[in-house]
């Protein structure tokens, strides 16, 4: 055993007896919710996404669910990448994490949101800029946490059958048994879809109408999820998700077909046990990822098949002290290995690492928090990463919170950026974020059936080292640690709530305003938009109405990207309208059937996310849903 | 009960959200109308940035020292395509090979009107044209040369170069040069230059050089330069520079370019014939009897990424663009022939070459 793999294995078991345990307060009852690190939520922005947006886009992907957030999503079409870019960073800026696990690819840095089904979750946390420390390192944009398989569903199995445009049929099951000892959930998925939809090419001249080519994309996957209750204190659970997936990649406005496609099959499992005593509760995580990519272009003859894995073992600690001061503290060991041609060799890397993160009343009104990180990459000098925050709540119900947080983040190259051949550079540096927010939220009971809840937050964030991507002069590009870019901007939110005699009805408003700009170049590329980074809106907003009246729902939902630097010209905005129906129909008591409409892009509106690359139009959906319900 | 008024409620703040967000939207540059007077000045042809559709031409009115931008767009009201790897003028007429659209746009040199659209290619590189009815034209992925009917616009036929399958884009054809109804052809991953007969359009013979063979061109002997970029093979190799005597098929001059990292290109000569030029960082000349690379290069690139190169044929002053990140315009600098700055000019994206008009 070499000498990191013991110092890891050491950590992990003695982890617990370092800590001090004091007498707590606290009973054990159900230790799964004791794991949280939302405590921090009041120090730094976190938004989670309630379950009936959950389920209003239960047959969509995260692209779908994150539309109706401030998360920008660089979509380049149905059957292509999707991949989360927000606060003004880069894509590999914004970490996606499943169950604790990062998904995030070690090659390329990002995570495709196209290919995760909303079906599987359970809940979706969006954690701001620093708040994404909580789970790892890198996410100056923040960080998207995605919980599924709890112990709590109501379902005890489910099935599920939706026909859309465009070819597109999506087939779901679930169950979840198992009683107070252990507990189990199984869900399964199949989605095909043809993506032949028609569009106006503007690029072409007297911009015909052409139908989508090439885009057809086939998806399964199943996620098992096992629990075991061994005794009160000591908790046993594990998942396990396999996908694969396969799409036509279509060409765009302006060249003909390539004939290309990609592949991917991916493997995740993770193991945890969580062990809870009177004064501390301590767990630990293993956790294995396996992904294969393959990519195939006809006219260029090019197959590609790329590998990557990764592995993963942290331990926690929570003690809990008689003051009130809450702790949470633990070490992470990850190995990353990839292997594809142009890395000319198999490469791997270790990422040692230990944070902490706590929380403590100044007072009746102030509370102070921070999360500290260290990272070190194959045990080289450590990069430090941190968030300091203080909130005020004046009043005791919390109907208003001002906070404020700054620190610093880092950000690992990415195995790409590395060793890619040519242009890959072992020189590089990490990435730095030196970060600040300030933020101011209400809740107000305007009636006693209603209530507004109200948010505005500012932020920054100065990246130094960016990675950039840029020509040498000769046949190839050199990743290099170049820009300097300043990201900072407004976000506001609007939420008002009225509960009826028989349901409630929400509206939602919010709005960024977000500059990103090269610091090195000032001008940044000499275009509109005040030298916005190309492919990054300047505004957006979203609004919604929803409806929920006795076993009817109706959701209108409107989302506005603004205007965005391509390298010479500028895409408009573009703003889109969906509508959802739900109706429920019991069929005895435990049986519910369930009918759901979605119709994306009411109005046909022509638009580009990326340019040149057609997006649909008006897309029509049906679902129905058969559940049995527990009790 | 009293009702509340619309500004009231929170309808209103909703409506008001999307109606600010509604007026951001910008609205579309108007573009000039071309001049429609192409002469006395110099064509600069912007590559665009790949598969973002923005390749363009401008063209600097030499005579009056002003820029004209966009010609092809604002003559056409059309965009000109993807990624334009060269502009070859023949027959009062241009052609323009957009290699990531896959297709030859041909336009009058009078007014820059699109004529024609020749597609059906596999990402075109170069056309070289043969004679008046004749052209060839180069391909990464085309494996071979196709053989243009420049009455018809059309691909006539095809001369297959399919080597075996052992490298990427392994029949990858470049740059083409015309001597004595032979076409000598660059075979970039072969490292081969291969020679064709034109009367009967098939390879009779090939001469092997360095892996990354891409630039050629004729000087006034009539002896043949080729310029292999090593940055081409992986891993790396050195870039080199070779003469040949085309009757012989021998090596007359062989160098190898210091830099290994670098890469090599735009090789071009000037209008005697009597020195060559090429872009490795800087900008190098070289006699062709000189006998040996020069040290130092005519124009300092440092800090810049130069991309096209033009040698003018009336005073021999040089045109180099650089490129910059290809996420902007790129910038043309005008030297003299001893390497001192005249004039830059703001153009197009990726600008890779220049053609003289008379």
């Amino acid at each position: 055993m070499s000498f990191k793999r013991a110092y890891m294995a050491l950590c992990t078991v003695l982890l617990p007896f370092l800590v001090k345990a004091q007498y707590s307060k606290d009973t054990l009852g159900n230790i799964e919710i004791a794991a949280s690190r939302n405590a921090q939520k009041d120090f730094m922005k976190t938004v989670s996404f309630d379950s009936s947006l959950m389920q209003t886009h239960f047959a969509g992907s995260l692209t779908d669910l994150l539309s109706q957030s401030s998360v920008y999503i660089k979509n380049y079409g149905p059957s292509m990448v999707a991949s989360p870019g927000f606060r003004g960073t880069a894509e590999d800026h914004t970490k996606t994490y499943w169950n604790g696990i990062p998904l995030n690819s070690s090659m390329y840095g990002i995570q495709d949101l196209n290919l995760v089904p909303v079906f599987l979750l359970d809940g979706v946390d969006v954690r701001y800029g620093g708040a994404s420390l909580a789970n790892g390192s890198g996410g100056f944009g923040g960080s998207l946490d995605l919980v599924s398989g709890t112990r709590q569903s109501p379902v005890l199995g489910e099935i599920a059958s939706t026909a859309g445009n465009f070819g597109t049929y999506k087939e779901y099951a679930a169950a979840n048994y198992g009683g107070q000892k252990w507990w189990a959930s199984t869900k399964a998925y199949y989605t095909t879809a043809k993506n032949d939809f028609p569009y106006i090419n503007t690029f072409k001249w007297n911009t015909p109408k052409e139908t989508e080519q090439d885009a057809s994309m086939y998806q399964y996957g199943a996620l098992q999820t096992i629990g075991f209750q061994a005794t009160d204190k000591d908790l046993l659970k594990g998942d396990i998700w396999y996908q694969n997936s396969f799409r036509n990649l279509p060409q765009t406005m302006i060249s003909n077909t390539n004939h290309e496609y990609q592949a991917d099959e991916a493997f995740r499992a993770n193991i945890l046990y969580r062990h809870a005593e009177e004064h501390f509760l301590w767990e630990t995580n293993a956790s294995y990822v396996n992904e294969y990519l393959f990519y195939h272009n006809e006219i260029s003859d090019i197959n590609s098949h790329s590998w990557n894995s990764r592995y993963e073992l942290k331990s926690e600690v929570h003690p809990y002290f008689t003051f009130p001061l809450r702790l949470q503290a633990g070490l992470q060991d990850v190995e990353e290995t990839a292997n594809i041609h142009e890395y000319n060799g198999l490469k791997t890397r270790n990422r040692p690492g230990i944070w902490a993160t706590l929380s403590y009343p100044l007072s009746e009104t102030w509370e102070t928090a921070f999360d500290g990180r260290a990272e070190s990459m194959d045990f080289k000098s450590p990069e430090p990463a941190f968030t300091a925050a203080i909130a005020w709540k004046p009043f005791k119900n919390e109907k208003l919170v001002w906070h404020v947080n700054g620190g610093r983040n880092f950000n690992f190259p990415n195995l790409n950026d590395l060793y890619w051949y040519p242009g890959g550079n072992p020189g590089l540096q990490p990435e730095h974020d030196w970060f600040g927010e300030m933020g101011l939220s209400s809740d107000i009971k305007t009636t006693s059936k209603s209530n507004l809840h109200t948010e505005l937050t500012v932020f920054s964030n100065w990246i130094d080292d960016y990675i950039q991507w840029t020509p040498t002069g000769s046949s190839y590009w050199q990743a290099q640690n170049l820009k300097k870019v300043w990201a900072r901007g407004a976000e506001g939110s609007l939420t008002y709530t009225q509960n009826l005699k028989n349901g409630w009805w929400q509206l939602r408003a919010s709005g960024q305003y977000t500059p990103s700009t090269d610091e090195n170049t000032k001008s940044g590329n000499g275009f509109d938009l005040e030298g916005q980074l190309i492919n990054l809106p300047l505004f957006t907003a979203q609004g919604s109405a929803q409806v929920h009246y006795k076993k009817y729902s109706l959701t209108a939902e409107y989302a506005f990207t603004g205007a965005r630097n391509t390298t010479d010209v500028q895409l408009p905005g573009f703003g889109l309208v969906n509508l959802y129906a739900g109706a429920d129909f019991n069929l005895g008591q435990k049986t519910l059937l369930q009918v759901q409409l979605k119709c994306t892009n009411l109005f046909d509106t022509p638009y580009q996310v990326i340019v040149w690359r057609p997006m649909p139009g008006r897309y029509l959906e049906a679902s129905v849903i058969l559940k049995r319900m527990k009790n | 009960m009293k009702r509340p008024r619309l500004y009231r409620s929170p309808f209103s703040l909703l409506l008001l959200a999307i109606l600010a967000v509604q007026g951001c939207k910008t609205k579309d540059t108007p573009h000039p109308a071309a001049s429609g007077h192409y002469s006395h000045g110099v064509w600069i042809v912007n590559e665009g940035g790949f598969t973002y559709g923005n390749a363009s031409i401008d063209f600097l009115h030499t005579d009056k020292d002003s820029l004209e931008r966009d010609v092809f767009y604002n003559a056409n009201n059309h965009y000109l395509g993807d990624v334009l790897q060269c502009m070859v003028p023949y027959n009062s007429q241009y052609y323009m090979v957009l290699n990531n659209s896959s297709e030859i746009v041909v336009a009058g040199q009078t007014d820059m009107k699109k004529t024609a659209v020749i597609d059906g290619f596999s990402l075109p590189r170069y056309f070289m044209p043969i004679n008046e009815s004749k052209a060839y034209v180069s391909s990464i992925t085309g494996d071979g040369i196709d053989v243009l009917n420049l009455k018809t616009n059309s691909i006539a036929s095809h001369i297959a170069y399919k080597p075996t399958k052992d490298s990427l884009w392994r029949g990858w054809t470049e740059q083409m040069a015309l001597l004595n109804n032979e076409a000598w052809v660059c075979a970039v991953k072969r490292g081969k230059i291969l020679i064709i007969n034109t009367e009967t359009d098939a390879i009779k013979d090939s001469v092997s050089l360095s892996i990354g063979s891409k630039n050629i061109l004729s000087d006034k002997e009539n002896h043949l330069w080729i310029l292999c970029d090593g940055t081409l093979s992986l891993p790396f190799i050195a870039s080199k520079l070779y003469c040949i005597e085309p009757g012989t098929r021998k090596v007359l001059q062989e160098y190898a370019l210091p830099n290994i990292n670098s890469g090599a290109g735009n090789l071009q000569k000037n209008a005697a014939g009597d020195s060559i030029y090429y872009v490795s960082g800087g900008v190098y000349k070289m006699g062709i009897h000189q006998g040996s690379l020069s040290a130092k290069p005519v124009v300092d690139g440092s800090g810049r990424n130069f991309y096209g190169l033009g040698i003018s044929p009336i005073d021999n002053s040089i045109y180099v663009g650089d490129a910059h990140k290809f996420t902007q315009n790129g910038e043309v600098r005008h030297y003299t022939p001893g390497g001192r700055l005249i004039k830059s000019y703001t153009v197009g994206v990726g600008p890779n070459g220049f053609v003289f008009a008379p």
